[in-house]
């Protein structure tokens, strides 16, 4: 399967949808959408809304995450937001700000 | 990067790289470098770049630093502006080119608006013929028949009067 890497010079004000999975190291504002997996690499600068059955954050990220399986926040992770998926990871040495919600 | 055929980005994009669109993107692009638009891909934006390859479908203006190509499997819809244009055998388009380079020799070109500079010339035309009919009519020495050059003055003066 095809990762889609949103490059670390490329800045995407808007939605960003894939069937397939998201890698993001540059910048994007608005909504992101994967039905694979989304991840947010470390030195990415994230403002949107993730939604993806897994997430994967490593950088900075400003907007709520809907997963339907997992997310998970590296330990060099900066969100500010709220979480919803049934597994939450939350590493050592992460910085979050936000909602958990694990239900189901 | 490579935007994967399965991949949809609406809004607008701008980078440094190189960006290769496989999927569809809706919105404006704003690339320093090159883009290439792959056979399958569909793209609705406005695009500036520095070199732009066509094999896709692009409904939008496109803009580039050096050059616009499309390739034999392009299809596209918008104007093009950029130093060099090349459209291959097979290629489809619609829209305007523009190679700019034209704007500089324009001057030495004739160029038409000192023709309509002139008010309405075939009314001064007509003017000056019926100006010179009615001296040729007064200066006229046949003084027989005096009661029909008036009359022919004043009708010289109705048309004149009707045509100014």
């Amino acid at each position: 399967m095809p990762k889609t890497i949103i490059g670390k010079s490329f800045i995407i004000d808007g939605e960003v949808s894939s069937s397939d999975p998201l890698v993001i190291e540059g910048t994007v504002k608005g909504m992101i959408q994967s039905d694979d997996s989304v991840m947010v690499d470390s030195g990415a600068i994230v403002e949107a809304e993730i939604s993806s059955p897994e997430v994967e954050v490593s950088g900075r990220l400003i907007g709520n995450v809907l997963a339907t399986s997992k997310v998970e926040l590296k330990d060099s992770s900066h969100v500010v937001g709220n979480l919803k998926a049934p597994s939450i990871l939350i590493a050592d040495g992460a910085s979050f700000k936000g909602n958990v919600d694990m239900d189901a | 990067m490579i935007l994967h055929s399965s991949t949809t980005v609406t809004g607008h994009i701008q980078g440094d790289d190189d960006l290769q669109i496989d999927g569809r993107v809706n919105g404006i692009l704003t690339l320093k470098k090159n883009l290439n638009v792959s056979k399958g891909a569909i793209v609705q934006a406005h695009i500036q770049a520095q070199n732009v390859v066509v094999s896709g479908v692009i409904v939008g203006d496109i803009s580039a630093h050096k050059k616009i190509e499309l390739t034999p499997y392009a299809r596209v819809i918008g104007n093009l502006q950029a130093p060099q244009v090349v459209i291959s055998e097979g290629a489809q388009f619609k829209g305007k080119v523009d190679m700019g380079n034209l704007e500089d020799n324009q001057e030495a070109l004739p160029v038409s608006p000192k023709m309509s500079v002139t008010p309405n010339p075939s009314l001064a035309g007509i003017e000056d013929m019926l100006s010179t009919e009615s001296t040729r009519m007064t200066q006229s020495p046949g003084n027989q028949l005096p009661p029909i050059s008036t009359a022919f003055k004043t009708i010289i003066h109705g048309v004149k009067r009707r045509l100014l």
